[in-house]
């Protein structure tokens, strides 16, 4: 049921995109609502993670499995185990960059009806590589769409995703391994029983979108090919604020439902499970060292406490001890 | 008691870096959209429909045809026939390479590599 919502959902909205095809309709959905998608993402994006910013930080919960740095003939593991701020840069920009959280994701198997093994399941972090770098690639790939002149490191990066040079216009990797990666992440989600009962249509839209987004891109370069001149007219419009009324009219449908689903997403974005982009560099387990017994870690939000000790209590009541027969330290 | 500052500097980087068109659109100047395009004279058309979305998939059927299996045979458009070549053919009509490719390549930074082996016209 969450799966075809959220497919009903996505193939709704891509069909309200093409309707920017029509004549008028351009100003709609090639000037307001990317504009109001960038607004919305943007100011989205800073609500989300100042929300997270005012929450006290934790202490530091040493959940590692790396030898902890302590005597120095015992060898430490200090990307597993960081002690101070540079390790644990080190082990968070591995999570960033390498998800490696994810390798450690293993499977349970019964073999020979009784015994059960563990192995390694390292296809939802190939899935997980493939998807989000090439997803970076084709952002960056992008701005030669939305700057003019096109940068020097735009053009690079797109003649090393291209240079199989298959096909013609040429077919770039980072599209192939989009779209393979995304189809092996929704169909590891079909095809558990476990993973299909805890996804929700939160975890659907998302991978239907991103599809309906590589999907649309692909066929504008490949099968119904845009034009690209009047695309990039839109765009770089949008980046200099200065449109141009024929170029957001011969744009295309097509390219209308394209843009909308980036738009939908853009909106998205902050809201949804997607905001583990900014989410990521803030997990406590992962971005704290683990200085818990090297360094003095003094409770930040202790204030301080009113005590009465012996010598002042005694002091307070000494006449009344004495006539009560208590022991006293001093007379 | 929180990080709250080092996660406002990491904010503005995120921000600073997704808005990059923007402030590189705004330091190259405003004026941004291309010249007008070369468009066909009265009464001439092209071999092709859709010459703009598919003159690439023509180009590398004729190049098939012509220098892989030999076949020279001349198209025939509405009575009138043309070599299926680049120089021999497009170049025909569209003398120009600067205002027929050019102008819309680099602008959309599509590069191609039939300059690599073919001469443009005079003077290229």
């Amino acid at each position: 049921m969450n799966v075809l919502i959220s497919l009903a959902a996505v193939g709704g909205l891509f069909l309200l995109g093409t309707l920017g095809g029509a004549p008028g309709m351009g100003w709609i959905f090639g000037v307001v609502l990317p504009y109001l998608a960038v607004g919305i993402g943007i100011g989205g994006l800073i609500w989300r993670v100042m929300s997270w910013a005012n929450v006290p930080v934790p202490f530091r919960i040493p959940t590692t499995c790396g030898q902890q740095k302590s005597l120095p003939w015992i060898k430490s593991n200090p990307l597993e185990n960081p002690h101070n701020g540079l390790t644990a840069v080190g082990r968070m920009a591995l999570e960033v960059l390498f998800f490696r959280s994810l390798l450690r994701n293993t499977k349970a198997e019964v073999i020979d009806q009784r015994r059960l093994v563990y192995t390694s399941a390292p296809w939802l972090w190939i899935g997980a590589m493939a998807f989000h770098w090439s997803f970076l690639i084709i952002l960056v790939r992008h701005l030669r769409l939305l700057a003019n002149p096109v940068p020097w490191c735009v053009t690079f990066l797109q003649r090393a995703d291209g240079f199989l040079e298959i096909g013609l216009p040429v077919i770039y990797v980072t599209t192939v391994l989009f779209l393979a990666g995304l189809a092996y992440l929704l169909a590891r989600r079909l095809a558990s029983p476990q993973l299909r009962y805890i996804s929700l249509a939160g975890d659907y839209f998302p991978l239907f979108l991103f599809l309906g987004i590589g999907i649309s891109g692909f066929w504008l370069r490949h099968w119904t090919k845009t034009d690209i001149v009047s695309v990039k007219q839109v765009a770089v419009g949008l980046s200099g604020f200065s449109f141009d009324s024929d170029a957001l009219a011969a744009a295309g449908s097509l390219f209308y439902g394209h843009l909308f689903l980036v738009c939908v997403l853009l909106a998205y974005f902050p809201f949804s499970k997607l905001s583990h982009f900014a989410g990521v560099f803030l997990s406590p387990t992962r971005n704290m060292a683990n200085s818990n017994r090297s360094v003095r870690h003094v409770n930040p939000w202790d204030y301080p406490v009113k005590v009465h000790p012996y010598d002042e209590y005694e002091d307070e009541f000494r006449e009344k001890m004495k006539g009560a027969g208590v022991p006293v330290e001093k007379e | 008691m929180n990080d709250k500052p080092k996660i406002i500097v990491g904010l503005v980087v995120v921000l600073v870096a997704a808005t990059f068109p923007f402030w590189y659109t705004l330091a190259k100047g405003r004026d941004v959209l291309p010249e007008d395009r070369e468009r066909p004279s009265e009464g001439s058309r092209c071999v092709m429909d859709d010459p703009v979305a598919n003159h690439m998939q023509v180009l590398n059927t004729w190049r098939d045809e012509v220098v892989r299996e030999g076949d020279t045979e001349q198209i025939k458009v509405d009575g009138k026939k043309y070599h299926k070549s680049l120089t021999d053919g497009c170049l025909q009509c569209h003398s120009s390479r600067e205002d027929h490719c050019d102008r819309c390549h680099e602008y959309a930074n599509v590069e191609l590599t039939c300059w690599e082996c073919h001469l443009g016209s005079k003077g290229d």
